[in-house]
Formats: structure tokens, sequence, C-alpha cells
């Protein structure tokens, strides 16, 4: 490889062009976000509701997801990801707008929470709205604050190397996120440590606070039911939409920027295996839940499930099942189908599609009699791919979407 | 009798020399050579140039066969003789899911077993050995001519074997 | 980072010294394997001694005590097949990920796993007491055309057992092959024909290895979703009742991460007295053990994530019978079951965040133990302590063990080390062909420089 090819390759991936993503989410946003408003003001404003918090939940968890695989990553010390990584850590970008949706949830609370009419005398105060409302916000800061914490050390070095080369605006963010790191030996061990130790306890805030989540927005809209598993399937299910999102923005950018060299079948592999992984994962899990509930036949537990299972939802549980299970599971158990990129990207969407009508199919049963679908269902949930896409935009045009040392590294072993 | 055709037998200490000698004896048409090594090797899988083993078909087949012998076997026991049992419908597929599983797994590593022991008979080819190919060299075995052994022998030592014998 | 570590040789190891190093641990026994295996032997006797007992005494002679008719046996029985998942975790989904570090301890593992679902699948035949109709358990109809139910999560474990024990052996034989190739090279006497036999004609031709890398794959893909099921299955021997403490959706997913917790631990145990007496410290590095506790730290967060979801709930839920089934187990007459439960299994391994504990070999050899007695509590607390403390009052019980439960207890421990010892001095239990395999062959331009 030429030094000019090189130079180009490095520029791409430091300076990737994202304006195109940013338009395009600024405009679904506001046509999908206008859309919730002009809802609101309708005669049904519950059923916006609903999808906001539909899409709250599904798109936190697609950001947390993938910081969490860089966390994973960062602490079994693997390596094959090393060129994709930057895509998942652009979730943190859409943590402070994930943040600002939870404060806008409570508005409409009186449409979401039956426990605010009907209070639930068992779980006495837990279930109030000012006990939820501080106790999330205090997880949701908890979680953000890690994850933000981890992705920055481990911008650091990157733009530190960086710096030179950018200016105006992008100059003062670096300098803000540098924070005075000035490069040298002993600072970047500092900044192994530290990753050394937000690493594993990005994993454990994880797993801890969308527990917390999981139980208070979606397990508390059925007041009378309860899973103690309901947390842990909850948030492998989010892990899995940050990796099918990984998936996608990889097969993205990886046109985008002209970084074959570096992203490579090799990477479509490893993802696509995590990704077939992680489905039979969440099979287990819904399986494990649904036996046990099917054995005990308890009256509490199993009008969850059967609401879900038999009836009116029962083609959208199959749907379900068929886009996050049985689909990807047959289509990647495929070596080819993994490391070619067309059926790479189209199983990885089905899954990744299939996640959020599992989110609908958590939700909208405990709050309503009969399924709705239609345009404010789409509309919203539009609105929020827009913002999504538009944090994600942002933090390309911003940060370098490879690190450079990457590149540098990739090129190097790409020699010999 | 030695229990295998006459040939040149050579080792290998390095892993290049080897697979250059396997390339060389591919240009020259030799096709039905042995080659040994202690560990499977990536960049002589490449040179020798198999096709994927036929093994992955024994491993879907029997799971496939698995899956139905378990769902058939405990829909067929639980209606030759019905009894209610706990309230729940006679044949019940959610529970039943478990023991598919475990038939899948059990006759799919099973077959996959056969499947490995079948391929491995069939494709056997009788061959001179060393015990040092299980140690720390590559060995490669050409079964030939008596009047070709010579010209295989040089082509093995200008490729970088450490020792090339003549098997009658 | 190095200081704490013992020194230890730099150099790799080439291809001969793998072979030659790891066929020195074969062979005559030495004398303190003599002692060990006699104590063994000994301990053994003495379980055999209670088993035949209580088969001559009837079931009387354990110390079940109504309603508590699951006690230490099935506990034991949960505990052994625990023990064995680690195995598998190590030598197939670690092999799916590619893990160069697995390769020196994954055969110590896989043998153990083995030698554990044999010692776990005597359990349940013991706890049902008559054990010459043990086949009853097997689908295979009574006099009367009767079928098994399979409704019963207790068919499922047969099921889960028998293909575990299966799988397993054959992964291990399968791992075996090419190593014992190697080693009948070497060997010489009736070690010769016993290695020659069981080597299966193995020479590691091209066609051979084609075949076998990729059984091997699919062995390992088959495998791992089986080590989620199996551990699974046992727990919901508990959790499809409506035991308070039982009925638990958590409980697949806990029983995993609890039984790979304590078979990692059980690894650890096994190999740092190996690993001195085999004097493998050039294969088996601090970096290993390091590997090892981080497993053990991701899985004990796991068991303590599942400890405090369990409580919350219970809380959670407003039902007085849950919340005094846990009330129970903490304050309640097995509160010191509990408490060791908790101390071991989910305080200890926090010491685990420390690198320095990771990396020291006799602090992680202590905590491995306490982590196996944890492991044990906890078996024994979710299926005792719930079961003595169900619905109704009049109907609590307390239950403790006998001294025949005791003694089978430590003769299931003499039955599993008696095949390890067994197992070390005769075959590889550290890979030839693995070590190998993460060492570069040498190139033609090494002999030049």
């Amino acid at each position: 490889m030429s030094a000019h090819d090189r130079d180009a390759m490095y520029q791409r991936g430091t300076d990737a062009p994202a304006r195109g993503l940013v338009l395009l989410g600024a405009a679904l946003a506001v046509v999908g976000l206008g859309l919730f408003a002009f809802l609101l003001t309708g005669d049904d404003p519950g059923r916006a509701w609903r999808m906001f918090l539909i899409n709250f939940l599904y798109f936190t968890g697609i950001a947390m997801g993938g910081i969490l695989f860089a966390a994973i990553q960062k602490a079994t010390k693997a390596r094959w990801a090393g060129s994709i990584i930057r895509f998942a850590e652009a979730g943190v970008a859409f943590l402070p707008i994930s943040l600002i949706c939870f404060l806008v949830i409570f508005l409409g609370r009186d449409h979401l929470f039956p426990w605010i009419e009907h209070p639930t005398p068992a779980r006495g105060q837990w279930l109030t709205v000012s006990w939820v409302f501080w106790r999330d916000l205090v997880a949701l800061l908890v979680l953000f604050g890690v994850a933000a914490a981890f992705v920055r050390n481990n911008l650091k070095p990157d733009l530190y190397q960086l710096k030179e080369h950018v200016s105006g605006w992008r100059r003062t963010v670096y300098d803000r996120v540098l924070g005075g790191y000035s490069g040298t030996a002993e600072e970047e061990a500092a900044v192994d440590r530290r990753l050394s130790i937000l690493a594993p306890a990005m994993i454990l805030v994880y797993a801890y606070m969308l527990t917390v989540i999981a139980f208070d927005l979606v397990m508390s809209l059925a007041p009378y039911w309860l899973s103690n598993l309901f947390g842990a399937f909850f948030f492998m299910g989010a892990f899995l939409t940050g990796l099918t999102m990984l998936g996608v923005l990889t097969v993205y950018w990886r046109g985008k920027l002209g970084l074959t060299a570096i992203i490579t079948p090799h990477q479509f592999h490893d993802l696509g295996k995590l990704v077939f992984g992680f489905s039979v994962f969440w099979a287990y899990l819904m399986y494990s839940q649904l036996l046990v509930i099917w054995y005990g036949n308890l009256r509490e537990e199993t009008s969850f499930v059967f609401f879900r299972l038999w009836g009116e939802w029962q083609p959208i549980a199959i749907v379900v099942g068929l886009m996050v299970f049985l689909i990807p599971f047959w289509g990647l158990i495929w070596v080819k189908a993994k490391i070619t990129p067309v059926t790479f990207t189209l199983f990885v969407i089905i899954s990744l599609l299939g996640v959020w009508l599992e989110r609908y199919l958590l939700v909208q049963p405990s709050l309503i009699e009969t399924p709705v679908f239609g345009l404010p269902e789409v509309g919203v949930s539009v609105g929020f791919l827009g913002l999504f896409l538009l944090a994600h935009g942002l933090f390309a045009r911003t940060f370098p979407m490879v690190s450079p040392r990457w590149v540098a590294r990739a090129l190097e072993t790409g020699h010999h | 009798m030695s229990g295998h055709p006459g040939g040149v037998l050579g080792a290998f200490r390095q892993i290049d020399a080897a697979t250059d000698a396997v390339r060389e004896l591919k240009e020259m048409g030799y096709e039905d050579f042995t080659v040994y090594s202690p560990v499977p090797n990536h960049e002589i899988e490449l040179a020798v140039g198999h096709k994927v083993s036929p093994v992955r078909m024994w491993t879907l087949l029997g799971g496939l066969a698995g899956v139905t012998t378990g769902f058939w076997m405990s829909l067929w026991m639980s209606y030759d003789w019905p009894l209610v049992v706990g309230g729940k419908p006679i044949g019940s597929v959610i529970p039943y899911v478990v023991i598919a599983f475990e038939l899948t797994v059990l006759f799919g590593a099973i077959a996959t077993l056969a499947g490995v022991v079948f391929h491995s008979w069939r494709t056997a080819k009788p061959a001179a050995f060393d015990g040092r190919f299980t140690d720390d060299m590559i060995g490669i075995f050409v079964p030939c001519r008596p009047d070709r052994r010579n010209a295989v022998k040089s082509l093995m030592e200008s490729s970088g074997a450490a020792e090339v014998r003549l098997e009658a | 980072m190095a200081t704490a570590a013992p020194p230890q040789p730099t150099t790799r190891p080439t291809y001969a010294d793998v072979t030659r190093d790891v066929f020195a641990t074969l062979g005559n026994p030495t004398k303190t394997w003599y002692i060990l295996f006699g104590f063994v032997l000994s301990v053994l006797a003495v379980g055999v001694i209670a088993l035949l007992y209580q088969v001559r005494m009837g079931l009387g002679v354990a110390g079940y005590t109504p309603p508590v008719m699951w006690g230490a046996y099935i506990a034991t029985f949960v505990f052994w097949v625990g023990i064995a998942h680690s195995g598998t975790l190590i030598s197939a989904i670690l092999y799916l990920f590619r893990s160069a570090w697995r390769t020196s301890v994954y055969r110590t593992a896989e043998a153990m796993t083995v030698f554990a679902v044999l010692t776990a699948g005597l359990f349940p035949l013991i706890h049902v007491g008559r054990i010459w109709y043990a086949y009853w358990l097997f689908p295979y109809p009574n006099q009367r055309m009767l079928w098994v139910n399979f409704k019963s999560p207790l068919v499922f474990d047969v099921f889960a057992v028998s293909t575990y024990l299966t799988v397993s052996t054959l992964f291990l034989i399968v791992g075996l092959i090419p190593d014992i190739a190697a080693i009948r090279e070497k060997a010489t006497g009736w070690r010769k024909k016993l290695y020659t036999i069981t080597a299966l004609g193995w020479r590691g031709t091209d066609q051979q290895w084609r075949h076998y890398t990729r059984a091997y794959l699919y062995m390992a893909a088959l495998a791992t979703p089986l080590v989620l099921s199996v551990h699974s299955v046992v727990s919901w021997d508990f959790a499809v009742s409506i035991v308070p403490g039982w009925h638990a959706t958590i409980f697949a997913p806990y029983f995993v991460a609890g039984a790979i917790y304590s078979g990692v631990a059980m690894v650890i145990t096994l190999i740092v007295p190996l690993r001195k007496a085999f004097k493998m410290e050039r294969y088996i590095r601090v970096e290993h053990f390091e590997n090892l506790s981080k497993l053990l730290l991701l899985t004990g967060m796991i068991v303590a994530y599942a400890y405090v979801i369990e409580y919350f709930i219970a809380w959670y839920s407003g039902n007085p019978f849950e919340r005094a089934s846990f009330w129970n187990r903490a304050f309640g007459d097995y509160w010191w079951a509990t408490w060791t439960m908790i101390t071991c299994n989910m305080f200890l391994p926090f010491f685990l965040f420390f690198q320095k504990i990771r990396r020291s070999i006799p602090a992680l050899f202590v905590l491995s133990l306490f982590v196996n007695l944890g492991m044990w509590f906890e078996r024994f607390v979710i299926i005792v302590v719930s079961l003595s403390f169900e619905y109704e009052p009049y109907a609590m019980g307390h239950y403790t063990p006998s001294w025949v439960e005791f003694a089978i207890l430590a003769g299931s421990f003499a039955w599993f080390f008696m095949w390890f010892l067994l197992f070390a001095k005769n075959f590889p239990t550290v890979s030839i062909t693995e070590v190998k395999e993460i060492i570069p062959l040498p190139r033609k331009k090494d002999a030049h420089a």
C-alpha cells in the first residue's frame, strides 16, 4: 500500500463525511416528532405516548448495547473489533437525547402508568410517580455517566493525535474532551488504568441500571405481573440490538469510508457469530421465562405471557419469534451468509426490526386490548430513528470514526 | 511386505518448506500424496487444497434426526397411554422442546463422530509413516514408480526437506 | 505487574519440548500419588459402605424429615453437575471464540467435566433408594405399557444428563486422539499397546485433519448450547413447581452462571497442585490463572446479580409466602447456611477485582476452595431451606443430613478424585496438540538467522 493510499485512508477514517447523515436525521426527527406533537393534540394522545416510551426503550437500548460491546471488548482484551468499535461507541451521542426523552415521558405519565390511577397496594411506595422518577433518573445518570467516561477515555489518545489537524469548533470540542491530556507515557498509562476499571464497571452498571429501567418502565405497566428474569431479558435484548445496529453501521461506514482494507470478512464473520449467538440466547431466555410460567400456572404470572402468546396479539408474537430467532438462526448459521455483506445486512436488519417489535409487544398489550399499527406508530418511530441518526452523524462529524491507531496498526500488519 | 506402495518419504522441519514441496508436487501432477502434520495447519490446508469436509452434512442430518425423534417420541408416547398429569395437555409441545433439543445435540454429536470415522476411513490411503510426524516434523509421502523416485527426492530436498528417504 | 509473580521461563517451548514435557507427566506414579490414591480409595470405601447400608436398611437412614424429602443427595447432584459445566465452557465456548489461553487448561477442565458428570449421575440413583429399579427412569414401558411422564423435569434430567455425559466424553476422546498418537511413539511396554489401540490409527494425515478440524468445530458448536441447557434443566427441577424460593423465572440462567462459577473454581483447585506436581509452570502460567479468575469474577457477579434480584422480587411481589420464605433463608433456622453461601459467592469474588489477587496462585487456590464450599451451600439453601418452610406452618420441618449422607458426600469426592488421579497418570492432562498449535512452526528464514 502506498503512502498516498495510507494518507487517504487516514483522512477518511478521521474525517468522516456525515453531513448527509445529519441532514437526513434532522429531517426524519422533525417529521416524526412533529407528528408526535400533532398526535398529542388529537383524541388519542395515549397512542403517541406509548410509542414514545417504546422507542425510548428501544433506542436507548441500542445506544447502550453498543457501548457495552465496546466495554466487553476492552475487558476481554479482544482485538478483532478494533477497527469497528467506534461505530458502537458513537451511541454515546444519543445518551443526552435519551435523557431528555426520559424527562418527556413523565409528562405523559397519566397515559402510561396504570399504577397512578389504580395504586398497587402490594408495592407500597415503590410504585409512585416521585419514587419511580427519581430512582430511574439516578439510574440513567449513573449508567450514562459511566458510559460517557468510558468512551471519553477511549477517545483521548486518538484526539490527542489529531487535534493539530482540526480547527474551529472541533478543536474546542477536542480540547474540552482532552481536558489537559498531554499524551505522555504516564498519562497514557493512566488512561489505560482508568479504562480497565471503567470497562467492568460499565458491564455491572449496565446490568443493574437497565434492570431498574425494565422493572419500572415495562414490568410495572402490568402492575401485578412479575418475573425476576425480566431485567436480564430486557438488557440482553438491548445488547442484541447494539450488536445488530453495529452490524448495519459497519456495512454503511465500510462503503462510505472505503475501509475494505481494514474491515474485512473477518469482522463480519465474528460479528455474525455474535449476532447468531445472542439471537439463540434471546430465545433461551424467552423460553426459560415461558416454561416456568407455563408450569407454575399462577394467575398473576400467566396473564402477562398468555395474553401475548394467544389471542389477538398472537400474530405479532409469531412474527417476533421469526424475526429475532428463527430467521437470523437459519440465515446466519452459514459462514457464507455471515461474510457476504448483502446477506449479513439483511439478517441483521431483520433481527434489529424484530427486537423493535418485541419491545412493542412488551409494552402495548399491558395498556390496550387490541393491537394498533398505523401511521402514528411508524411516524413516532421514524422520529426516533431520525434522532438516533442525527446523534450518530454529529458524532461522526466531530470525532474520528476509525481510530488512527487502528488504521496505522492494520496497515502495518497488512504489509507482512 | 511393508503394507504400502513404494515411494518417497520426506520429513520437513519448516512449514514453508513443506508447503513449497506440496505445491511443486501438485504442479508436477502428483495427486495421491499424503501430508502428515503434528497439528492441524491452515497453510498446509491451503497448499493441499481439499474441499470443505463433508462432515458438516452428517452434523446437520444428525441434528435434524434428533429433533424429529425427540418430538415424535415424546408426543407418541404421551398419546400411546393418554394420562392427564398436573392438568396439562396430554401432548404439550412447550416442555417437549427440551427433549427434542437434547436429542438434537446427542444425535448431532454422534453423527459428527460417525462422519469423521467414515470419511477418514474412506479417504485413507496406505502410506509410509514415521513417528516423528506426530511430534515435531511435517511429513510428505509420495507413492511413485521406482524410475521417478529420484526426481521426487530432489524436489523435496530442494524445497528444504530435513530428510528424504526412499521406501520400497 | 510481573513483580508479584514468581519468575517464569520466558523462552517459547518447541514442539519437541511440548511432547517431551507432557509425556514426562505420564508413566509410573510416584509415592505421593500412591499415598493419595490409597487415601482416596479408603474414603471411597467408607462411602460405598454407607451406600450399601442404605440399600440394606432403606432410605430411612438418611435424614429426610417431611416435608424435606429432597436433601443432601439432590444438593450434591446439582453441585456435581454444576462442577462439570466449566469444562465444556472452556473447551467449547472459548474454542469458538478462539481464545489462545484455553489450550493449556482445557484438557484438565474437560476431564473434570466427564468425571463430575459421572459422579453427579450416581446421586439420583442413590436418592431414589431402590437402585435396582433405576432403569425405570428411561423411556421404557412398564408391564402396563405405561411410558415415563415427559412433562416431568426429572425426565428432562435423564435426557440432559445422559446427553451431557455422552457428548462430553466424546469431546474428551476426540481431543485426546492426536495426543495419544503423539505419546504412542514414545511409550514402551503395555502403555505402548494401550496408546496404539486408543489412538485409533491416528497419523495426522491431511485427510484426517480435514475431517477432524471440521468435526471438532461442530462438536464445539453443539456442546455450547448443551451446557446452557443441562443446568437449565436441572434448575427447572425446582423452578417449575410453585414452592416459594423455587418458582423463579431467573433460575435457568442463574443456575448456569453458578455452575460455571463453581466449575471454574474446581478447575483452579485441580490445576494448582497439578501444575506443581507435573512441573507444568512453563505451560500453565500466571496469565492462565488470571484469565480463569476473570471468568470466576464474571460468573460470580452474575450469581450475585441473581441473589439481589431474587430477594428484591420476593419483596416486590408482596406475596406473603415468598417474603416469608426469603426472610427465613436469611434469618431462620438455616441462617448459617445462607450466610456461608452469600459470603463465599457474593462477597469473596470482589477480591478478584484486584489484579494482585488474580495473579496470586495461593490466594486463588484458597478462594477457589471457598467458592466450592459456597456453591454446595447454595444448593443446600435452595433445596432444603425452601422445602422446610413452605405454605403451611403445621407442615414445616427441620432436616439435618445423617452420617450416611455425609459419608456418601465424602465418597463422591473420593470417586471423582479417583478417576482424576487415574486419568492424570495415564493420559495427557495438558493438550499436546493444542499447546503446539499456538506455537508458530519454524520457517526457512529462521534457519538462516
